[in-house]
Protein backbone atom coordinates (compact mmCIF):
# COMPACT_ATOMS: atom_id res chain seq x y z
CA UNK A 1 0.00 0.00 0.00
CA UNK A 2 2.72 2.49 0.81
CA UNK A 3 4.95 1.35 -1.73
CA UNK A 4 2.08 1.51 -4.40
CA UNK A 5 1.10 5.17 -3.14
CA UNK A 6 5.00 6.55 -3.32
CA UNK A 7 5.33 5.09 -6.94
CA UNK A 8 2.41 6.06 -7.90
CA UNK A 9 2.93 9.68 -7.06
CA UNK A 10 6.05 9.61 -8.34
CA UNK A 11 4.67 8.59 -12.18
CA UNK A 12 1.96 11.04 -11.67
CA UNK A 13 4.60 13.51 -10.63
CA UNK A 14 6.44 12.73 -13.57
CA UNK A 15 3.70 13.36 -15.79
CA UNK A 16 3.47 17.05 -14.37
CA UNK A 17 6.81 17.45 -14.61
CA UNK A 18 7.20 16.35 -18.75
CA UNK A 19 4.07 18.25 -19.37
CA UNK A 20 5.39 21.62 -17.98
CA UNK A 21 8.47 21.05 -19.52
CA UNK A 22 7.17 21.09 -22.75
CA UNK A 23 5.45 24.17 -22.04
CA UNK A 24 6.73 27.09 -23.93
CA UNK A 25 6.87 29.05 -20.49
CA UNK A 26 8.83 25.91 -18.58
CA UNK A 27 11.23 28.89 -17.83
CA UNK A 28 8.75 30.98 -16.20
CA UNK A 29 7.06 28.54 -14.02
CA UNK A 30 10.44 26.82 -12.78
CA UNK A 31 11.43 30.34 -11.23
CA UNK A 32 7.69 31.27 -9.99
CA UNK A 33 7.69 27.27 -8.56
CA UNK A 34 11.37 28.07 -6.41
CA UNK A 35 10.72 32.03 -5.83
CA UNK A 36 7.08 30.90 -4.05
CA UNK A 37 9.10 28.09 -2.48
CA UNK A 38 12.05 30.38 -1.24
CA UNK A 39 9.81 33.39 -0.38
CA UNK A 40 7.78 31.53 1.87
CA UNK A 41 10.10 29.38 3.55
CA UNK A 42 12.80 32.33 4.35
CA UNK A 43 11.00 35.56 4.46
CA UNK A 44 7.31 34.83 5.03
CA UNK A 45 7.68 32.23 7.75
CA UNK A 46 10.11 34.19 9.87
CA UNK A 47 7.69 37.01 9.54
CA UNK A 48 4.66 34.82 10.84
CA UNK A 49 6.89 34.07 13.52
CA UNK A 50 8.08 37.02 14.79
CA UNK A 51 4.97 38.38 14.90
CA UNK A 52 3.63 35.49 17.40
CA UNK A 53 6.66 36.03 18.95
CA UNK A 54 5.54 39.89 19.42
CA UNK A 55 2.04 39.05 20.26
CA UNK A 56 3.36 36.59 23.29
CA UNK A 57 5.27 39.80 24.77
CA UNK A 58 2.90 42.39 24.09
CA UNK A 59 -0.28 40.84 24.92
CA UNK A 60 -1.31 39.41 28.43
CA UNK A 61 -1.16 36.12 28.63
CA UNK A 62 -4.95 35.46 29.35
CA UNK A 63 -5.62 36.99 26.08
CA UNK A 64 -3.29 35.83 23.70
CA UNK A 65 -4.62 33.00 22.53
CA UNK A 66 -8.01 35.03 20.63
CA UNK A 67 -5.59 37.77 19.24
CA UNK A 68 -3.31 35.03 17.78
CA UNK A 69 -6.27 33.64 15.89
CA UNK A 70 -7.65 37.07 15.06
CA UNK A 71 -4.19 37.63 13.85
CA UNK A 72 -4.52 34.42 11.61
CA UNK A 73 -8.05 34.67 10.12
CA UNK A 74 -6.82 38.56 9.49
CA UNK A 75 -3.56 37.37 7.46
CA UNK A 76 -5.61 34.62 5.99
CA UNK A 77 -8.14 37.19 4.56
CA UNK A 78 -5.15 39.79 3.87
CA UNK A 79 -3.67 37.12 1.58
CA UNK A 80 -6.67 37.08 -0.50
CA UNK A 81 -7.51 40.47 -0.60
CA UNK A 82 -4.44 42.18 -1.39
CA UNK A 83 -4.26 40.83 -4.47
CA UNK A 84 -7.93 41.74 -5.93
CA UNK A 85 -7.10 45.43 -4.63
CA UNK A 86 -3.67 45.33 -6.39
CA UNK A 87 -4.78 44.36 -9.30
CA UNK A 88 -6.47 45.64 -12.43
CA UNK A 89 -10.35 44.94 -11.36
CA UNK A 90 -12.31 47.62 -9.96
CA UNK A 91 -13.97 47.39 -6.59
CA UNK A 92 -13.83 48.21 -2.90
CA UNK A 93 -11.75 45.53 -2.17
CA UNK A 94 -9.12 47.28 -0.02
CA UNK A 95 -12.63 48.48 1.63
CA UNK A 96 -14.08 44.65 1.97
CA UNK A 97 -10.49 44.01 3.37
CA UNK A 98 -10.51 47.26 6.26
CA UNK A 99 -13.96 45.90 7.11
CA UNK A 100 -13.46 42.63 7.70
CA UNK A 101 -10.72 43.31 9.82
CA UNK A 102 -12.77 45.58 11.70
CA UNK A 103 -14.99 42.55 11.82
CA UNK A 104 -12.15 40.42 13.59
CA UNK A 105 -11.33 42.90 15.86
CA UNK A 106 -14.34 43.52 17.51
CA UNK A 107 -15.35 40.11 17.57
CA UNK A 108 -11.82 39.02 19.68
CA UNK A 109 -12.73 42.09 22.02
CA UNK A 110 -16.30 40.83 22.45
CA UNK A 111 -14.63 36.74 22.66
CA UNK A 112 -12.43 38.62 25.42
CA UNK A 113 -15.31 40.25 27.29
CA UNK A 114 -17.75 37.34 27.46
CA UNK A 115 -14.78 34.98 28.40
CA UNK A 116 -13.53 37.37 31.39
CA UNK A 117 -16.89 37.74 32.25
CA UNK A 118 -17.03 33.98 32.68
CA UNK A 119 -13.77 33.89 34.52
CA UNK A 120 -15.23 36.12 36.86
CA UNK A 121 -18.28 35.01 37.67
CA UNK A 122 -16.91 31.80 38.15
CA UNK A 123 -14.37 33.05 40.49
CA UNK A 124 -17.34 35.26 42.11
CA UNK B 1 49.50 34.25 33.14
CA UNK B 2 51.65 35.21 29.77
CA UNK B 3 51.94 30.90 29.27
CA UNK B 4 48.09 30.58 30.30
CA UNK B 5 47.03 33.26 28.09
CA UNK B 6 48.88 32.14 24.92
CA UNK B 7 47.96 28.47 25.85
CA UNK B 8 44.11 30.01 26.34
CA UNK B 9 43.87 31.25 23.33
CA UNK B 10 45.53 28.41 21.47
CA UNK B 11 42.54 26.78 22.58
CA UNK B 12 40.00 28.77 21.54
CA UNK B 13 41.48 28.73 18.17
CA UNK B 14 41.71 24.87 18.32
CA UNK B 15 37.96 24.94 19.03
CA UNK B 16 36.58 27.09 16.45
CA UNK B 17 39.07 25.22 13.81
CA UNK B 18 37.20 22.15 15.17
CA UNK B 19 33.61 23.81 14.35
CA UNK B 20 34.32 24.81 11.18
CA UNK B 21 35.75 21.70 9.72
CA UNK B 22 32.99 19.59 11.43
CA UNK B 23 29.72 21.60 10.54
CA UNK B 24 28.22 19.33 9.03
CA UNK B 25 27.83 17.24 11.98
CA UNK B 26 26.37 20.15 14.31
CA UNK B 27 22.90 21.72 14.19
CA UNK B 28 22.10 25.13 13.48
CA UNK B 29 22.31 27.50 16.61
CA UNK B 30 19.00 28.73 15.74
CA UNK B 31 15.76 26.71 14.23
CA UNK B 32 12.21 27.03 15.31
CA UNK B 33 11.23 24.72 18.61
CA UNK B 34 7.98 22.52 18.65
CA UNK B 35 6.23 24.98 21.04
CA UNK B 36 3.36 24.39 22.84
CA UNK B 37 0.91 24.64 20.00
CA UNK B 38 2.71 22.18 17.44
CA UNK B 39 2.20 18.43 17.25
CA UNK B 40 2.34 15.56 14.87
CA UNK B 41 -1.47 15.08 15.98
CA UNK B 42 -2.10 18.35 14.58
CA UNK B 43 0.10 18.50 11.61
CA UNK B 44 -1.84 15.13 10.14
CA UNK B 45 -5.40 16.62 11.56
CA UNK B 46 -3.97 19.70 9.30
CA UNK B 47 -3.25 17.08 6.33
CA UNK B 48 -6.60 15.39 6.43
CA UNK B 49 -8.43 18.75 5.87
CA UNK B 50 -5.79 20.07 3.01
CA UNK B 51 -6.16 16.77 1.63
CA UNK B 52 -9.77 16.79 0.85
CA UNK B 53 -9.73 20.39 0.36
CA UNK B 54 -6.77 19.57 -2.26
CA UNK B 55 -8.62 16.86 -3.87
CA UNK B 56 -12.07 18.10 -4.30
CA UNK B 57 -9.99 21.29 -5.96
CA UNK B 58 -8.17 19.04 -8.35
CA UNK B 59 -10.95 16.66 -9.49
CA UNK B 60 -13.11 19.84 -9.73
CA UNK B 61 -9.79 21.17 -11.75
CA UNK B 62 -9.32 18.86 -14.34
CA UNK B 63 -12.88 18.37 -14.99
CA UNK B 64 -12.71 22.07 -15.91
CA UNK B 65 -10.21 21.42 -18.37
CA UNK B 66 -11.44 18.46 -19.58
CA UNK B 67 -14.37 20.57 -20.65
CA UNK B 68 -12.45 22.99 -22.32
CA UNK B 69 -10.38 20.65 -24.08
CA UNK B 70 -12.05 17.60 -24.28
CA UNK B 71 -10.21 14.60 -25.72
CA UNK B 72 -11.72 12.39 -27.75
CA UNK B 73 -13.21 10.00 -25.15
CA UNK B 74 -14.80 13.10 -23.11
CA UNK B 75 -18.31 13.37 -23.21
CA UNK B 76 -19.90 16.16 -21.04
CA UNK B 77 -23.85 16.86 -20.58
CA UNK B 78 -25.69 19.83 -21.92
CA UNK B 79 -27.65 19.18 -18.65
CA UNK B 80 -28.19 20.12 -15.84
CA UNK B 81 -27.82 23.62 -17.02
CA UNK B 82 -25.52 24.89 -14.39
CA UNK B 83 -23.45 21.95 -13.41
CA UNK B 84 -20.38 23.32 -14.65
CA UNK B 85 -21.34 27.08 -12.91
CA UNK B 86 -21.41 24.52 -9.74
CA UNK B 87 -17.96 22.28 -10.22
CA UNK B 88 -16.08 25.69 -11.08
CA UNK B 89 -17.43 27.61 -8.02
CA UNK B 90 -16.22 24.58 -6.20
CA UNK B 91 -13.17 24.64 -7.25
CA UNK B 92 -12.59 28.23 -6.29
CA UNK B 93 -13.97 27.97 -2.88
CA UNK B 94 -12.35 24.94 -1.83
CA UNK B 95 -9.03 26.71 -3.42
CA UNK B 96 -9.50 29.84 -1.41
CA UNK B 97 -10.33 28.04 1.80
CA UNK B 98 -6.63 26.14 0.99
CA UNK B 99 -4.92 29.56 2.18
CA UNK B 100 -5.32 29.22 5.77
CA UNK B 101 -5.32 25.38 5.73
CA UNK B 102 -1.60 25.33 3.46
CA UNK B 103 -0.17 28.44 5.62
CA UNK B 104 -1.00 26.20 8.94
CA UNK B 105 0.00 22.87 7.81
CA UNK B 106 3.55 24.75 6.31
CA UNK B 107 3.49 26.43 9.76
CA UNK B 108 3.44 23.50 11.64
CA UNK B 109 5.74 21.28 10.02
CA UNK B 110 8.55 24.14 9.79
CA UNK B 111 10.72 22.99 12.13
CA UNK B 112 11.36 20.21 9.77
CA UNK B 113 13.07 22.01 7.05
CA UNK B 114 15.85 21.87 9.70
CA UNK B 115 16.39 18.58 10.17
CA UNK B 116 19.90 17.97 11.23
CA UNK B 117 22.17 16.38 9.26
CA UNK B 118 20.15 17.92 5.75
CA UNK B 119 20.34 14.24 3.89
CA UNK B 120 21.31 11.00 6.13
CA UNK B 121 21.32 8.95 2.78
CA UNK B 122 19.82 8.74 -0.92
CA UNK B 123 16.46 7.49 0.00
CA UNK B 124 16.22 10.46 2.46
CA UNK B 125 17.56 12.94 0.03
CA UNK B 126 15.10 11.92 -2.30
CA UNK B 127 11.85 12.01 0.34
CA UNK B 128 13.08 15.67 1.39
CA UNK B 129 13.15 16.43 -2.77
CA UNK B 130 9.61 14.99 -3.12
CA UNK B 131 8.24 17.26 -0.26
CA UNK B 132 10.17 20.15 -2.00
CA UNK B 133 8.30 19.61 -5.18
CA UNK B 134 5.03 19.43 -2.95
CA UNK B 135 5.55 22.15 -1.16
CA UNK B 136 6.71 24.47 -3.73
CA UNK B 137 3.87 22.96 -6.42
CA UNK B 138 0.92 23.27 -3.74
CA UNK B 139 1.95 27.25 -3.06
CA UNK B 140 2.28 27.81 -7.01
CA UNK B 141 -1.31 26.34 -7.16
CA UNK B 142 -2.72 28.78 -4.59
CA UNK B 143 -0.97 31.95 -5.74
CA UNK B 144 -1.65 31.58 -9.17
CA UNK B 145 -5.26 30.85 -8.66
CA UNK B 146 -5.38 33.78 -6.35
CA UNK B 147 -3.26 35.85 -8.79
CA UNK B 148 -5.93 34.48 -11.65
CA UNK B 149 -8.96 35.29 -9.25
CA UNK B 150 -7.46 38.68 -9.17
CA UNK B 151 -6.78 39.17 -12.62
CA UNK B 152 -3.27 39.91 -11.81
CA UNK B 153 -1.10 38.34 -14.44
CA UNK B 154 1.57 40.13 -14.10
CA UNK B 155 3.37 38.66 -11.86
CA UNK B 156 3.17 35.25 -13.52
CA UNK B 157 5.68 34.49 -16.17
CA UNK B 158 3.73 31.93 -18.14
CA UNK B 159 0.61 31.44 -19.33
CA UNK B 160 -1.51 30.78 -16.32
CA UNK B 161 -4.23 28.46 -17.95
CA UNK B 162 -1.45 25.47 -18.91
CA UNK B 163 0.81 25.98 -16.10
CA UNK B 164 -1.81 26.04 -13.84
CA UNK B 165 -2.93 22.43 -15.33
CA UNK B 166 0.84 20.67 -15.14
CA UNK B 167 1.83 22.06 -12.22
CA UNK B 168 -1.38 20.48 -10.65
CA UNK B 169 -0.38 16.88 -10.83
CA UNK B 170 2.92 17.30 -9.90
CA UNK B 171 1.24 18.80 -6.53
CA UNK B 172 -1.06 15.91 -6.34
CA UNK B 173 1.29 13.57 -7.22
CA UNK B 174 3.49 14.91 -4.88
CA UNK B 175 1.30 14.86 -2.11
CA UNK B 176 0.12 10.93 -3.34
CA UNK B 177 3.98 10.03 -2.21
CA UNK B 178 4.04 11.95 0.94
CA UNK B 179 0.91 10.01 1.61
CA UNK B 180 2.49 6.94 1.01
CA UNK B 181 5.60 7.73 2.95
CA UNK B 182 4.28 9.66 6.24
CA UNK B 183 1.11 6.33 6.09
CA UNK B 184 2.77 5.03 9.52
CA UNK B 185 3.30 8.37 10.98
CA UNK B 186 -0.05 9.52 10.03
CA UNK B 187 -1.97 6.73 11.41
CA UNK B 188 0.14 6.32 14.92
CA UNK B 189 -0.83 10.41 15.43
CA UNK B 190 -4.67 10.31 14.57
CA UNK B 191 -5.03 6.80 16.36
CA UNK B 192 -4.18 8.78 19.56
CA UNK B 193 -7.58 9.41 19.85
CA UNK B 194 -9.45 11.17 22.59
CA UNK B 195 -8.36 8.68 24.63
CA UNK B 196 -7.70 9.48 28.21
CA UNK B 197 -4.11 11.01 27.97
CA UNK B 198 -3.09 9.69 31.04
CA UNK B 199 0.37 8.39 32.14
CA UNK B 200 0.39 5.17 29.64
CA UNK B 201 0.08 7.35 26.47
CA UNK B 202 2.35 9.78 27.83
CA UNK B 203 4.78 6.83 28.22
CA UNK B 204 3.79 5.40 25.01
CA UNK B 205 4.89 8.33 23.52
CA UNK B 206 7.75 9.10 25.03
CA UNK B 207 8.70 5.52 23.93
CA UNK B 208 7.89 5.79 20.75
CA UNK B 209 9.75 9.17 20.61
CA UNK B 210 12.96 7.63 21.88
CA UNK B 211 12.66 5.02 18.97
CA UNK B 212 12.54 7.46 16.36
CA UNK B 213 15.39 9.64 18.14
CA UNK B 214 17.27 6.44 18.40
CA UNK B 215 16.78 5.77 13.95
CA UNK B 216 17.64 9.30 13.66
CA UNK B 217 14.36 10.37 12.77
CA UNK B 218 13.30 12.49 15.63
CA UNK B 219 12.65 16.06 14.30
CA UNK B 220 11.49 19.27 16.32
CA UNK B 221 8.20 19.24 16.61
CA UNK B 222 7.57 16.06 18.19
CA UNK B 223 8.22 16.52 21.37
CA UNK B 224 5.23 18.13 23.03
CA UNK B 225 3.19 16.68 26.51
CA UNK B 226 0.01 15.48 25.49
CA UNK B 227 -2.28 18.05 27.51
CA UNK B 228 -1.05 21.01 26.78
CA UNK B 229 -0.71 19.99 22.87
CA UNK B 230 -4.65 18.71 22.96
CA UNK B 231 -5.02 22.63 24.04
CA UNK B 232 -2.99 24.33 21.80
CA UNK B 233 -4.44 21.69 19.06
CA UNK B 234 -7.92 23.30 18.82
CA UNK B 235 -6.61 26.45 19.06
CA UNK B 236 -5.02 26.82 16.24
CA UNK B 237 -8.00 24.25 14.50
CA UNK B 238 -10.57 26.90 15.58
CA UNK B 239 -8.37 29.60 14.02
CA UNK B 240 -7.95 27.91 10.54
CA UNK B 241 -11.28 27.25 10.22
CA UNK B 242 -12.78 30.63 11.76
CA UNK B 243 -10.12 32.00 8.52
CA UNK B 244 -11.38 29.57 6.35
CA UNK B 245 -15.17 30.79 7.17
CA UNK B 246 -14.49 34.46 6.70
CA UNK B 247 -12.89 33.84 3.56
CA UNK B 248 -15.37 31.62 2.19
CA UNK B 249 -18.61 33.92 3.10
CA UNK B 250 -16.48 36.97 1.99
CA UNK B 251 -15.83 35.62 -1.40
CA UNK B 252 -18.27 33.04 -2.61
CA UNK B 253 -21.55 35.58 -2.96
CA UNK B 254 -19.36 35.44 -6.29
CA UNK B 255 -21.26 32.18 -6.99
CA UNK B 256 -24.12 31.71 -4.81
CA UNK B 257 -26.35 35.06 -5.32
CA UNK B 258 -27.94 35.57 -2.18
CA UNK B 259 -24.61 35.94 -0.18
CA UNK B 260 -23.64 38.57 -2.69
CA UNK B 261 -24.42 40.74 0.24
CA UNK B 262 -21.49 39.88 2.28
CA UNK B 263 -19.26 39.38 -0.37
CA UNK B 264 -17.12 41.97 0.51
CA UNK B 265 -14.47 40.02 -1.48
CA UNK B 266 -16.00 38.83 -4.09
CA UNK B 267 -14.00 39.74 -7.59
CA UNK B 268 -17.29 39.64 -9.50
CA UNK B 269 -20.48 40.43 -7.95
CA UNK B 270 -23.21 38.81 -9.85
CA UNK B 271 -25.69 42.20 -10.35
CA UNK B 272 -22.67 44.16 -11.45
CA UNK B 273 -21.85 45.13 -15.35
CA UNK B 274 -23.81 46.55 -18.44
CA UNK B 275 -27.10 44.72 -18.21
CA UNK B 276 -26.64 43.58 -14.74
CA UNK B 277 -24.20 41.07 -15.84
CA UNK B 278 -20.39 41.06 -15.23
CA UNK B 279 -17.95 41.65 -18.26
CA UNK B 280 -14.66 40.54 -18.46
CA UNK B 281 -13.04 41.00 -21.54
CA UNK B 282 -14.50 43.99 -23.09
CA UNK B 283 -15.15 45.10 -26.84
CA UNK B 284 -12.40 47.44 -27.03
CA UNK B 285 -9.88 45.28 -25.47
CA UNK B 286 -11.40 42.56 -28.29
CA UNK B 287 -10.63 45.12 -30.96
CA UNK B 288 -13.84 44.44 -32.40
CA UNK B 289 -15.52 47.68 -31.84
CA UNK B 290 -15.83 49.24 -35.22
CA UNK B 291 -16.57 45.90 -37.39
CA UNK B 292 -19.54 44.63 -34.74
CA UNK B 293 -21.24 48.16 -35.13
CA UNK B 294 -21.08 48.30 -38.92
CA UNK B 295 -24.23 47.90 -40.55
CA UNK B 296 -22.80 45.59 -43.31
CA UNK B 297 -22.30 43.05 -40.24
CA UNK B 298 -23.58 39.47 -41.73
CA UNK B 299 -23.40 35.91 -39.87
CA UNK B 300 -22.15 33.36 -42.12
CA UNK B 301 -22.89 29.67 -41.52
CA UNK B 302 -21.34 27.58 -43.79
CA UNK B 303 -21.14 23.86 -43.90
CA UNK B 304 -21.78 20.57 -45.75
CA UNK B 305 -20.79 22.32 -49.76
CA UNK B 306 -23.63 25.13 -48.67
CA UNK B 307 -23.17 28.83 -46.88
CA UNK B 308 -25.59 31.29 -45.95
CA UNK B 309 -25.53 34.93 -45.04
CA UNK B 310 -27.91 36.34 -42.36
CA UNK B 311 -27.94 40.16 -41.53
CA UNK B 312 -29.44 40.63 -38.31
CA UNK B 313 -32.73 41.58 -39.28
CA UNK B 314 -32.69 38.45 -40.80
CA UNK B 315 -31.61 36.80 -37.46
CA UNK B 316 -34.58 38.68 -35.60
CA UNK B 317 -37.32 37.10 -38.32
CA UNK B 318 -36.32 33.51 -37.40
CA UNK B 319 -38.26 31.68 -34.64
CA UNK B 320 -36.85 33.41 -31.39
CA UNK B 321 -36.56 31.27 -28.04
CA UNK B 322 -35.78 32.18 -24.41
CA UNK B 323 -33.44 30.77 -22.06
CA UNK B 324 -32.30 31.40 -18.44
CA UNK B 325 -28.83 30.02 -18.47
CA UNK B 326 -25.41 31.37 -16.50
CA UNK B 327 -22.02 32.84 -17.88
CA UNK B 328 -20.31 30.69 -15.22
CA UNK B 329 -16.16 31.94 -15.52
CA UNK B 330 -13.22 29.87 -14.68
CA UNK B 331 -12.07 32.13 -11.44
CA UNK B 332 -15.26 30.99 -10.39
CA UNK B 333 -17.87 33.94 -10.76
CA UNK B 334 -21.29 32.92 -12.40
CA UNK B 335 -24.29 35.20 -12.98
CA UNK B 336 -27.41 33.42 -14.44
CA UNK B 337 -29.28 35.76 -17.44
CA UNK B 338 -32.06 35.63 -19.71
CA UNK B 339 -31.03 35.42 -23.80
CA UNK B 340 -33.25 35.49 -26.33
CA UNK B 341 -32.04 34.50 -29.73
CA UNK B 342 -32.30 32.03 -32.51
CA UNK B 343 -31.04 28.14 -31.97
CA UNK B 344 -28.23 27.00 -33.06
CA UNK B 345 -29.81 24.02 -34.01
CA UNK B 346 -32.03 25.78 -36.20
CA UNK B 347 -29.29 27.74 -37.72
CA UNK B 348 -27.40 24.64 -38.78
CA UNK B 349 -30.53 22.74 -39.60
CA UNK B 350 -30.36 25.30 -42.61
CA UNK B 351 -27.75 23.55 -44.33
CA UNK B 352 -30.22 20.61 -44.24
CA UNK B 353 -28.00 18.21 -43.13
CA UNK B 354 -28.27 15.41 -40.37
CA UNK B 355 -26.91 16.93 -37.05
CA UNK B 356 -26.34 13.48 -35.63
CA UNK B 357 -22.23 13.41 -35.18
CA UNK B 358 -21.73 16.88 -35.99
CA UNK B 359 -20.62 19.49 -34.40
CA UNK B 360 -20.45 23.37 -35.21
CA UNK B 361 -16.91 25.84 -35.04
CA UNK B 362 -17.96 29.30 -33.65
CA UNK B 363 -15.94 32.01 -34.61
CA UNK B 364 -15.90 35.15 -33.36
CA UNK B 365 -14.98 38.98 -35.10
CA UNK B 366 -12.64 38.83 -32.30
CA UNK B 367 -9.30 38.35 -35.21
CA UNK B 368 -6.80 36.82 -32.61
CA UNK B 369 -6.61 35.08 -29.37
CA UNK B 370 -7.12 31.80 -27.52
CA UNK B 371 -10.69 31.69 -27.32
CA UNK B 372 -11.94 33.55 -30.67
CA UNK B 373 -13.37 30.22 -31.45
CA UNK B 374 -15.20 27.16 -30.16
CA UNK B 375 -16.59 24.02 -30.96
CA UNK B 376 -19.93 23.21 -30.02
CA UNK B 377 -20.68 19.32 -30.41
CA UNK B 378 -23.01 16.17 -29.40
CA UNK B 379 -25.26 17.26 -26.66
CA UNK B 380 -24.70 21.33 -26.60
CA UNK B 381 -25.20 20.91 -30.45
CA UNK B 382 -29.23 19.26 -30.01
CA UNK B 383 -30.46 21.51 -26.54
CA UNK B 384 -33.01 23.45 -27.25
CA UNK B 385 -31.46 25.84 -24.89
CA UNK B 386 -27.97 26.57 -27.18
CA UNK B 387 -28.98 29.73 -28.95
CA UNK B 388 -27.32 32.31 -30.96
CA UNK B 389 -28.54 35.27 -28.84
CA UNK B 390 -29.85 38.76 -30.23
CA UNK B 391 -31.32 39.83 -26.39
CA UNK B 392 -29.79 39.97 -23.08
CA UNK B 393 -33.29 40.51 -20.97
CA UNK B 394 -35.60 42.87 -22.75
CA UNK B 395 -32.60 44.54 -24.05
CA UNK B 396 -30.50 44.11 -27.78
CA UNK B 397 -27.12 43.23 -26.46
CA UNK B 398 -25.02 45.53 -25.20
CA UNK B 399 -21.35 45.53 -26.99
CA UNK B 400 -19.78 44.65 -24.53
CA UNK B 401 -21.74 41.52 -24.07
CA UNK B 402 -21.46 40.13 -27.45
CA UNK B 403 -23.97 42.19 -29.72
CA UNK B 404 -24.79 41.99 -32.50
CA UNK B 405 -24.82 37.97 -31.64
CA UNK B 406 -23.33 35.52 -29.00
CA UNK B 407 -23.11 32.27 -28.44
CA UNK B 408 -24.72 31.06 -25.31
CA UNK B 409 -25.09 27.23 -24.14
CA UNK B 410 -25.90 25.54 -21.18
CA UNK B 411 -23.38 23.93 -19.15
CA UNK B 412 -20.48 25.74 -20.82
CA UNK B 413 -17.55 27.49 -19.20
CA UNK B 414 -17.84 31.49 -19.63
CA UNK B 415 -14.32 31.18 -22.28
CA UNK B 416 -16.32 28.96 -24.66
CA UNK B 417 -19.44 31.16 -24.72
CA UNK B 418 -18.34 32.87 -28.08
CA UNK B 419 -18.80 36.66 -28.11
CA UNK B 420 -19.13 38.59 -31.35
CA UNK B 421 -20.06 35.49 -33.36
CA UNK B 422 -19.44 35.85 -37.18
CA UNK B 423 -19.04 32.46 -38.32
CA UNK B 424 -20.46 28.87 -37.81
CA UNK B 425 -19.33 26.38 -39.66
CA UNK B 426 -20.67 22.60 -39.30
CA UNK B 427 -18.92 19.57 -39.58
CA UNK B 428 -18.93 16.17 -39.41
CA UNK B 429 -16.27 14.97 -35.69
CA UNK B 430 -13.60 13.91 -36.40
Amino acid sequence: MRRALVVFGALVMAYGLTGAARDPDRLGILVFLAAVLVLHDTVFLPLVLAAGTLIGRVVPAAGQPTARAAAVVGLAVAVVAVPLAIGPLDGPYLWGLLVILAVIAAGRKGIERWRSGRRGRSRG
Amino acid sequence: MVRDADGGLRRAADARLRRILTWPATPPRWRPQAGPLRSARLTSLLGVALGVAFGVCFVTGVLSHLVQHPPGWFWWPSRPVGLYRFTQGLHVATGLVTVPLLGAKLWSVYPRLFTWPPVRGLAHAAERASVAALVAAALFQVVSGVLNVAHWYAPMPFFFTTAHYWVAWLAIGGLLTHIGVQLPAIRAALSHSKAPEGDRARQEERARQEERARQGEAAPGDEVAPESGAVGRREVLVAVAAAAGVITVATVGQTVRPLAVVGVLAPRRPGDGPQGLPVNRTAAAAGVRDVALDPAYRLTVAGFGRSFSLSVTDLAAMPQHTAVLPIACVEGWSSAATWTGVRLRDLADLLGADLAGAEAVVESLQASGRYRASVVAGPHLADDRTLIALRLGREPLDLDHGFPARLIAPNRPGVLQTKWVARITVRRSS
